[in-house]
């Protein structure tokens, strides 16, 4: 008898750290500091930086070569181009961007509307997504070494993706 | 490069022998007067070409003594420790291309399908040295850390898998076998509590380093590094996550054994370095030696990170 308020109370615990989780995709507020911090370091800075893109960039492209087609307009054909390069850049850029400020809901509400603005006529398939995800997830633990949690970025780079996407 | 000059001259050697072969078969066949002079002949070439051909023999010999590969692994390990005693080459994050044009790449670059380096050498040398089944043993140089405190740990490879898009790091599973050492004799229900550790982790061609996660809540997690030319033989350093500082260091040396059952003794491991090294004691000893010089510096050298 004496057990049931605490049953009922580990009950409702549970129910509300799934209601939480379904929100925001398990990517939480603690979660979202990891990531932060973790990103800090693997997207390092100066030359290191083009080298940790272009490793990400390859990787996707190794996935799903046909995704060429949508960057014929920065130079895709040649991945060393400055123009390339440039894009490779100006997209870890953009993911820099809202994962700095996944700490900051109102401000991270506002850049992934804005990004979704700009993927929508594009028509990106969702495995390009993925793609993208599956190289991220990749190069991160070969930059990071052994100090980085896999599970926090799965659930936070759903997070951001699904902003993005709209859907 | 001369390891090509020395083929082509055995490629001229090989030619040279089949036309000796041919005349003496030519020799044999013309005319067939004078048959006692000629028999002479035939058996003085025969014996002239024997001689000849022993002496190629000799030669392909010298030369495949130079060439011989394990002779260049072992000039290879000498040149990786002075390599340790200099300042890096490159900076953090960077591997050299070796050879005398010096040029340094991201690690992220080694083995994953483009050539990055102006020599080619990123992807000249991307066969992972671990391989499901592989065995390594290793001897503990100190350990300052470990709850269980073993004499020897078994790294056993369960599975190695590459992915197709991302070849410069391959993921290894391992399990870590080891007996607890961690109480003083007098506590002997202790001394023989066996651990078998789930491990993952990852293989950089890059960087010749094995990198584990931390397998318990303690945060102590396995790095190992071969140094480039001898994949027998890592050092395996216990290091806390945080810090990235080695406390405890093991020599992991890959067990040749393939009738190996789980029950190793220490006499056993014995026998099997002096097996591997083709050492007598003394020149064990001296190699014990220098790899204690060898882990000093390692300590120096992470200290300083």
């Amino acid at each position: 008898l004496k057990m049931k308020p605490l049953v009922f109370l580990l009950l409702a615990g549970v129910v509300a750290y799934a209601v939480a989780n379904d929100d925001d995709h398990g990517c939480d507020a603690l979660t979202r500091l990891k990531v932060k911090s973790q990103w800090t370091r693997a997207y390092s800075h100066g030359h290191e930086r083009e080298d940790f893109a272009k490793a990400v960039w390859r990787a996707i492209f190794a996935q799903v070569p046909d995704a060429k087609s949508l960057f014929k307009r920065v130079n895709v054909d040649d991945l060393d181009s400055p123009e390339f390069v440039a894009h490779m850049l100006r997209v870890l850029a953009g993911l820099d961007i809202v994962i700095s400020i996944l700490d900051q809901e109102d401000t991270l509400k506002e850049e992934l509307d804005h990004l979704e603005k700009q993927h929508e006529g594009r028509h990106i398939p969702d495995n390009y997504f993925d793609a993208f995800k599956t190289a991220l997830l990749h190069v991160l633990p070969a930059q990071l070494g052994r100090c980085w949690d896999r599970d926090a970025w799965d659930h936070c780079f759903d997070f951001i993706a699904k902003g993005i996407k709209g859907h | 490069e001369w390891s090509e000059l020395a083929i082509g001259q055995a490629d001229m050697m090989k030619s040279l022998r089949l036309l000796l072969a041919a005349l003496v078969v030519v020799t044999a066949v013309a005319g067939d007067k004078d048959k006692f002079d000629r028999d002479e002949l035939i058996e003085h070439l025969v014996e002239r070409t024997g001689e000849v051909t022993h002496k190629i023999y000799e030669f392909e010999q010298k030369l495949d003594a130079r060439m011989d590969p394990d002779r260049i692994r072992r000039a290879g390990s000498l040149r990786h420790r002075v390599e340790e005693l200099e300042d890096p080459k490159c900076p953090h994050h960077e591997h050299s291309c070796g050879g005398y044009d010096h040029q340094c790449i991201s690690n992220l670059f080694f083995c994953d399908g483009h050539v990055d380096c102006r020599n080619g050498e990123d992807e000249k040398h991307c066969t992972s040295p671990l391989k499901a089944g592989d065995r390594f043993i290793g001897d503990v140089v100190f350990d300052y850390c470990t709850t269980r405190k073993p004499e020897h740990i078994t790294l056993v490879v369960e599975s190695v898998n590459t992915a197709a898009f991302f070849k410069g790091f391959p993921k290894v599973h391992v399990h870590m076998e080891m007996e607890s050492h961690g109480h003083d004799d007098d506590d002997d229900h202790h001394d023989h509590d066996e651990s078998s550790l789930p491990n993952d982790g990852f293989y950089s061609f890059g960087t010749h380093e094995l990198i584990f996660q931390a397998p318990e809540k303690d945060g102590l997690s396995l790095h190992g590094e071969f140094d480039g030319s001898n994949f027998d033989r890592f050092v395996g350093d216990i290091v806390t996550v945080s810090s990235d500082k080695p406390c405890a260091r093991f020599i992991f040396h890959r067990d040749h054994h393939d009738d190996h059952h789980d029950d190793h003794h220490d006499d056993h491991h014995d026998d099997h370095h002096d097996h591997r090294d083709h050492d007598d004691d003394h020149r064990h000893h001296k190699a014990r030696h220098h790899d204690k010089h060898h882990d000093d510096h390692h300590v120096e050298h992470h200290g300083h990170n």
